[in-house]
């Protein structure tokens, strides 16, 4: 069935407008449905989308990809596309940022990530001084990567 | 407390005669709780009762030293302005001041705010250019509420904050200029595009679209990911000696081709404030600016003038500010005619 609006897409939604006993439906593409009644066919899509994704286990042809919901705050790709706001800290999964933070990091509670934060800066720093040929500097940087390495690993295994 | 004026403004730091106040403002959230945003009024006030909580106990009044919580809700309008003006709150905290809170430090110079866009902000202000000091002090109040509190941190993003643009560090470092001769020349156009071409951006007084206002402007950083808050605090002092010299350079240049000119503004601007009825903020900060000017180029008025009483009018010349200085509520139309009052009691005019 070809759209009705465009007459060139395949229609893969069909409407149905009931009044007074008259039953009036309409076959549109997916493209045609979007411009349509935004708010409509938003809500709409909002509501049953998440039900035909887990049938068909696939993004939906209109609006988001069910695997792109945040998981604590429910917060969906479109509305972080609309907003560009996190609700909680696990909307960083929308991020699309190649930077990497390497500044201060809380120290009591995230030992581990300390560690691990403290072994990527050193080594980030030993590359540095095997390119400008300080190769005395780097044996030490090396040491003390291989110190903080293995400090790590002694703890996981003792814990 | 809320009444009285912030020790920054004290004019004492570095450069302080054109550099009014440093600023570092950290912000921070924590784990396991949804973001301001989208919280409960009640659990909003848990938090808040928390923080008090934290304030209040011996190891954080040990390190920090001490501190009180105001509820915004419990202020009155007119305290909440006096707090925006001061530069204490944001603006979307006056708005929107339901269940939120602000902590203060016993000289103004250090705060928390609780619940803005983030759970926690810290602030710290320091007179003149002086980013190292008030870096020192936020990075304590942080270290000392990282005791209390599980901060939401990612092992690849750092501190996670609601809005994108504050992830990684979560800092903002903030220095307030008084920049009449670039405003003057039109140099602060090279000014604005040579700062965003490195990741600073220059706002008014009052944040966007406040520009001009007593020929004030806000220099800070915009990027907060993969570098360190050190290298970003570097990075912005050397942005602000730059402009210090160019600002130094054009007043050189103003007063050497329009010698005259500049004279005749600056006591044209003394004699505004000794002789208006009626006086609006602005009209007042734009004369404290060019006064400041005049001060600064070592021209005599007939009355001692320092650069302290001069930035204790660009807080007490705001409304709330005026209102509090003489503690009473007043219409528009009051204010414009108090407000000549205000400027000559301040720099002693007229006896």
């Amino acid at each position: 069935m070809i759209c009705q609006v465009c007459g060139k897409n395949e229609a893969t939604i069909c409407m149905v407008k009931m009044s007074n006993n008259n039953k009036e439906t309409l076959y549109i593409c997916p493209v045609c449905a979007e411009q349509m009644d935004e708010k409509l066919l938003g809500s709409i899509n909002q509501l049953l989308s998440p039900i035909f994704d887990t049938f068909f286990n696939k993004s939906n042809k209109l609006g988001y990809d069910i695997n792109q919901i945040c998981p604590t705050c429910g917060q969906t790709k479109r509305e972080w596309d609309e907003r560009n706001t996190l609700n909680c800290k696990d909307c960083v999964q929308f991020l699309d940022s190649e930077e990497i933070h390497i500044g201060k990091i809380p120290k009591n509670n995230k030992e581990e990530l300390y560690v691990i934060n403290l072994i990527k800066e050193k080594e980030g720093h030993l590359k540095k001084l095997i390119a400008e040929e300080k190769y005395e500097e780097a044996a030490k940087i090396r040491d003390e990567i291989k110190d903080l390495k293995g400090d790590f690993l002694d703890d996981k295994q003792t814990s | 407390m809320i009444n009285k004026l912030p020790n920054w403004l004290n004019a004492k730091g570095h450069e302080g005669n054109i550099v009014i106040s440093s600023r570092v403002r950290l912000a921070r959230n924590i784990e396991g709780q949804l973001f301001p945003h989208r919280m409960s009024p009640e659990d909003k006030e848990k938090l808040i009762d928390s923080v008090k909580e934290t304030i209040d106990s011996s190891s954080f009044k040990k390190s920090v030293g001490e501190m009180k919580l105001s509820k915004m809700d419990e202020l009155s309008g007119l305290d909440r302005e006096f707090l925006l003006e001061k530069h204490l709150i944001s603006p979307n905290m006056l708005d929107q001041y339901h269940n939120r809170g602000l902590v203060l430090g016993l000289d103004e110079s250090i705060s928390i705010l609780i619940n803005e866009e983030d759970h926690l902000r810290i602030q710290s202000f320091f007179s003149g250019l002086n980013l190292q000091d008030a870096f020192i002090i936020a990075d304590k109040v942080d270290d000392a509420l990282e005791k209390f509190y599980s901060y939401a941190y990612h092992e690849k993003y750092g501190y996670i904050t609601s809005c994108p643009t504050n992830i990684g560090t979560g800092v903002r470092f903030s220095v307030m200029m008084h920049l009449p001769a670039l405003s003057m020349t039109g140099g602060l156009k090279e000014v604005q595009r040579s700062l965003k071409h490195d990741g600073f951006v220059i706002r008014g007084f009052f944040g966007e679209g406040s520009e001009g206002y007593g020929s004030l402007y806000q220099i800070s950083n915009q990027f907060t990911i993969g570098v360190k808050e050190e290298d970003i605090m570097i990075g912005l002092e050397k942005r602000i000696n730059d402009i210090l010299i160019k600002e130094k350079e054009s007043r050189e240049h103003l007063f050497k081709q329009k010698k005259y000119e500049m004279q005749d503004m600056i006591y044209r601007a003394f004699g505004n404030i000794k002789y208006s009825v009626l006086l609006t903020a602005k009209e007042g900060m734009n004369n404290v600016s060019l006064i400041r000017l005049g001060l600064e180029r070592g021209m005599p008025f007939e009355v001692d003038i320092n650069y302290q009483q001069l930035n204790n009018l660009i807080v007490l010349a705001q409304n709330a500010g005026l209102q509090s200085y003489f503690g009473k509520m007043m219409s528009t139309e009051e204010r414009n005619r108090m407000r000549p009052r205000l400027f000559k009691e301040i720099l002693k005019i007229g006896g």
